[in-house]
């Protein structure tokens, strides 16, 4: 039990690990029963909760959008990688408050404990964005829904704090701004928004809560309020909310796009400037959730154009990943194999976020599946194969233990069927206009969901597969060696796993990028440090990094 | 440079160090004794970076505070530009006085724990104590006349929510069955909550607020400049407590057209034709927006635009009553104390919080844990204090300042 009263960022990690773990199974439960549910028109399912069998339906998708928003997405990567690989990243001994790291991870439990109070007592079925007046009406149990996201937002906002003071004030000295890995300007953008926009957040939930428990009319427009207004605070977070999701996700893909290429990143500036510009303008363009809300056409044609303009900087990554990729001795592994995933289900995501910006057709596009289609190829088909590859690819740093390759080959593969077959079809059935969040549908969409939800069948197993996959290296996985990938950033210049004060030597800044100092090592399978006149006589090593393990003056010519 | 050969790998527990060698860096990380005073992290590396990370942190924190009021002034915002009648009318209800008092025990309390830092600073163990009891003590002011102010508020039935006395009339009998009506016994009479019963209210309300104490000097209590004072003779309600107004008449519907347009001619197009049930039982989707029941949520004070019922005041100072009030504003008014104890009340929590923090300030400098090089924690706290002082600078001219 000395886990739960641990400052070790390490562990604190690794619990976020198991909790969102715990959660994500719990909303893959609900979209699995939600899918079943729909692969016939009319009744599937038993009707064991809920009114009627709709309202149990509605019950589903609420639970599933909810707890995979608040209790899984938006904590995944920063709380679970971010954490571990963090301090790190930047060569320090741990976060820069530990105990508030740890609180924030109490929050978390506290949040998923309401969570799971509301799924025994009464339900949720408002949908995860509890839009006003339904919200303040319905019987099922708003207020214990609205305190857990509110402990949650805390969890987010602590994790963010943490994250900023850590990125300014604990690198080495000699690691400038442009010498960290980019999964920091990537961490550092996702925890600027985290502190601006969670507390907005916190506010729209509790005048929420007392607008339900006292009736009062803020919202409800019986009794003089404005529903709209509930909307834009809502969407004033919710919409950076997303971007908490993808920001770290585009980090992490940076990371193993060149790591996997061994081949510096092509850009790491405009990559490093996107990722900023991208959490400024994520607060913007909140307006484009509610186009059709009766805003006035003059604000909704600026939602539409800034809304836009947040495709340039999420291109720029793109293209600059591509250019990495280009002449680079790519080496297919599972987390390569994920994020290349990762570029091709985000550009669709993205691609067909543009729809959405765009005002006539988001008109025909709004509340049907091609909305549900977009963000589940941004927050599943990218987050969260970012995830998965991020997982994967600092397995061998956490546990010091190896995966199975060729199982994990296999689970991408069903995964990555899976995903599509599921999602990629409701592009299709949304635009010919089956609306989303309805228990029943007309037939002539019953193909649709038939194909849809045997996708989500074999998404389901592609995902136990990966979980298998995990448990497997875990308990009976061979040694990982420090560095099995060959990258330059600082975790892999210590054990795997790390001691507990990460480094026993004070690292110091390296071009996280260079990975000609690195060589292959049969016998441990893993890359050791090269030795220049071993190993090369004719390498120098100097482009004024220090080679690793030297001290830090520049290094003498080996010719 | 690398002079270690592979381990086997099923043998070592773990990979040895890639770097390992002799000489090189110091072994950093095992090394306690010599890290630091006591109050040095073991993940910082110096005092100043603590205290530049502690500091860092802090202010993100009330980053995140100012956001989260920033949600708050914003819905104040919304209402108070689209309901302004409502605003200016009640604001009367908020005691100028008392929060002005607030206002300087808050400033007084922030300029003690200013000076509190910088005894900390000095080492001054025995001023910085005094100074962060003197703040405490701010602080316990302050919550105490909000108590005091709360109090009358209750006391006049100007609830949060369904108790409030302006709630809509319809939707308070609904109240009334719960909280009253189900402690009854079977033989007694149910009491159900009229129109007639509640404008009998407001306007003993009204009374004292209004015309407290007539003719009294600016330190009373609910003073009214002479310029803003309301005629009793433009009321209703004619003479005084003693003297009940005549029943007025029994309907739920607003007063008589002709009444109105007595007291206001330029409703005469609004109120020429019966209106609706003010109170909102049976209102339908179609009866928002209409001109009877006043838009929701755009604001109509927009520039010069004159619409009926809603006409800006164009920096003339009205004084509402009950009567001038337009009719869509009058089932808004408890809306404005909604957002008066929320931004009142989410500020004292963060006041309560704040002497927490102060508190546990005072029990370790009374152990003398602070001075010229720990001090992180005071200056920190210090922070919060001001913010939150700097939050009540901005709630009180928006709350009480609204004439």
């Amino acid at each position: 039990m000395s886990w739960l009263l641990t400052l070790d960022h390490k562990r604190i990690g690794l619990m976020y690990m198991g909790g969102v773990c715990l959660t994500f199974l719990l909303g893959g439960v609900f979209a699995v029963l939600l899918r079943t549910e729909l692969i016939w028109g009319g009744q599937t399912l038993p009707h064991v909760f809920g009114n009627s069998w709709e309202s149990q339906y509605n019950q589903m998708f609420t639970l599933h959008g909810a707890v995979m928003t608040f209790l899984f997405i938006i904590p995944a990567i920063p709380a679970v990688i971010g954490n571990f690989a963090l301090p790190l990243m930047l060569g320090a001994k741990d976060v820069a408050f530990p105990r508030l790291n740890l609180m924030s991870l109490y929050c978390w439990f506290g949040g998923a404990v309401f969570f799971v109070w509301v799924l025994v007592s009464g339900g949720l079925d408002t949908g995860w964005t509890f839009y006003t007046p339904y919200s303040t009406t319905t019987s099922t149990n708003v207020p214990a829904a609205t305190l857990g996201a509110f402990v949650l937002g805390f969890s987010s906002i602590l994790t963010g704090v943490n994250f900023i003071a850590s990125i300014h004030m604990l690198r080495p000295r000699d690691m400038g701004w442009f010498k960290m890995p980019l999964l920091m300007w990537a961490l550092y953008a996702t925890a600027v928004i985290q502190i601006l926009a969670t507390p907005v957040l916190a506010i729209t939930l509790l005048l929420l809560f007392a607008e339900r428990i006292m009736q009062i009319g803020i919202f409800d427009p019986a009794l003089g309020g404005d529903p709209v207004l509930f909307q834009h605070f809502f969407w004033f977070y919710s919409h950076p909310a997303v971007y908490i999701m993808i920001l770290p996700a585009l980090g992490v893909t940076s990371e193993i796009i060149s790591v996997f290429s061994r081949k510096h990143i092509f850009g790491y500036k405009f990559i490093a400037f996107s990722s900023i510009a991208i959490a400024l303008f994520g607060f913007i363009v909140w307006g484009h959730h509610m186009f059709t809300s009766g805003q006035s056409v003059y604000i909704n044609a600026l939602f539409s154009l800034l809304t836009m303009s947040v495709a340039i900087p999420s291109a720029i990554k793109v293209f600059n990943w591509l250019a990495t990729m280009w002449r680079g001795s790519i080496r297919l592994d599972t987390p390569m194999l994920y994020a290349m995933g990762f570029i091709w289900l985000f550009t669709i995501g993205g691609l067909t976020g543009l729809f959405l910006a765009t005002l006539n057709t988001d008109i025909h596009f709004h509340d049907t599946y091609f909305v549900v289609a977009h963000f589940h190829y941004v927050m599943v088909g990218s987050t969260l194969f970012a995830f998965l590859g991020g997982m994967y690819h600092w397995f061998p740093k956490m546990f010091g233990k190896m995966y199975d390759e060729r199982h994990g080959k296999i689970a991408w593969t069903l995964t990555f069927i899976g995903f599509n077959l599921t999602f990629f079809i409701q592009f299709i059935a949304g635009s010919r206009g089956m609306p989303r969040r309805y228990a029943d549908f007309l037939p002539q969409f019953h193909w649709y969901h038939v194909i849809s939800t045997l996708g989500s069948y074999v998404l389901a197993v592609g995902l136990f597969w990966v979980l298998y996959n995990w448990i497997q290296g875990l308990r009976k996985g061979p040694q990982a060696p420090a560095n099995p990938w060959g990258g330059n950033s600082l975790e892999w210049h210590t054990n795997s796993p790390p001691p507990h004060l990460n480094f026993d030597r004070d690292p110091h800044g390296v071009d996280p990028y260079r990975y000609d100092d690195w060589k292959w090592d049969e016998s441990i399978q893993g890359y050791v440090i090269r030795d220049p006149e071993k190993d090369d006589p004719a390498y120098t090593g100097a482009d004024g990094d220090p080679l690793p393990g030297e001290p830090a003056t520049p290094a003498e010519s080996h010719h | 440079m690398s002079d270690h050969e592979p381990p086997a790998p099923q043998d070592a527990p773990e990979t040895p160090d890639p770097h390992a060698q002799g000489g090189g860096g110091s072994a950093h990380g095992h090394d306690h004794e010599h890290h630091g005073p006591d109050h040095l992290a073991h993940h910082f590396d110096s005092l100043e970076q603590q205290t530049e990370a502690n500091k860092l942190g802090m202010w993100a924190c009330l980053v995140t505070e100012v956001l989260m009021f920033g949600g708050l002034f914003l819905a104040y915002a919304v209402y108070r530009a689209n309901h302004f009648p409502v605003f200016e009318y009640c604001h009367w209800f908020l005691d100028t006085k008392l929060g002005a008092i607030n206002t300087v025990v808050l400033l007084a309390s922030s300029l003690t724990m200013a000076l509190g830092v910088r005894a900390a600073q000095l080492g001054q163990q025995k001023l910085l104590l005094v100074m962060l009891i003197a703040t405490f003590m701010g602080g316990v002011g302050f919550m105490g006349i909000k108590s005091v102010e709360y109090s009358s508020k209750f006391s006049h039935e100007l609830w949060w929510g369904q108790g409030n006395l302006y709630y809509p009339v319809a939707k308070k009998n609904a109240y009334y069955d719960k909280t009253v009506n189900e402690n009854l016994g079977p033989d007694q009479p149910r009491q159900a909550w009229t129109e007639a019963d509640r404008t009998y209210r407001i306007y003993e309300l009204e009374n004292y607020y209004f015309n407290y104490k007539k003719g009294v000097d600016w330190f009373t209590p609910h003073y009214i400049p002479p310029e803003y004072r309301v005629d009793p003779k433009d009321y209703a309600y004619h003479g005084g407590p003693a003297d009940p107004p005549p029943a007025p008449a029994v309907s739920v519907t607003a007063p008589s057209a002709s009444a109105r347009a007595a007291a206001d001619p330029q409703d005469d197009a609004q109120h020429a034709a019966p209106q609706p049930v003010v109170g909102l039982a049976g209102m339908t989707s179609s009866d928002i927006g209409s001109p009877a029941y006043g838009p929701s949520g755009v604001s109509t004070a927009l520039g010069d635009v004159a619409i009926e019922g809603l006409e800006p005041d164009h920096g003339h100072r009205t004084h509402y009553t009950w009567d001038t009030l337009p009719e869509a504003e009058r089932e808004r008014v408890h809306i404005f104390f909604q957002i008066y104890y929320a931004m009142t009340g989410l500020h004292g929590i963060h006041v309560v919080v704040g002497m927490g923090l102060i508190g546990w300030l005072i029990f370790r400098a009374a152990a003398g844990a602070f001075g010229p090089t720990n001090f992180d924690a005071v200056e920190i706290v210090g922070l919060y204090w001001h913010l939150v002082d700097l939050i009540w600078i901005f709630l009180f001219p928006l709350l009480y300042l609204i004439h």
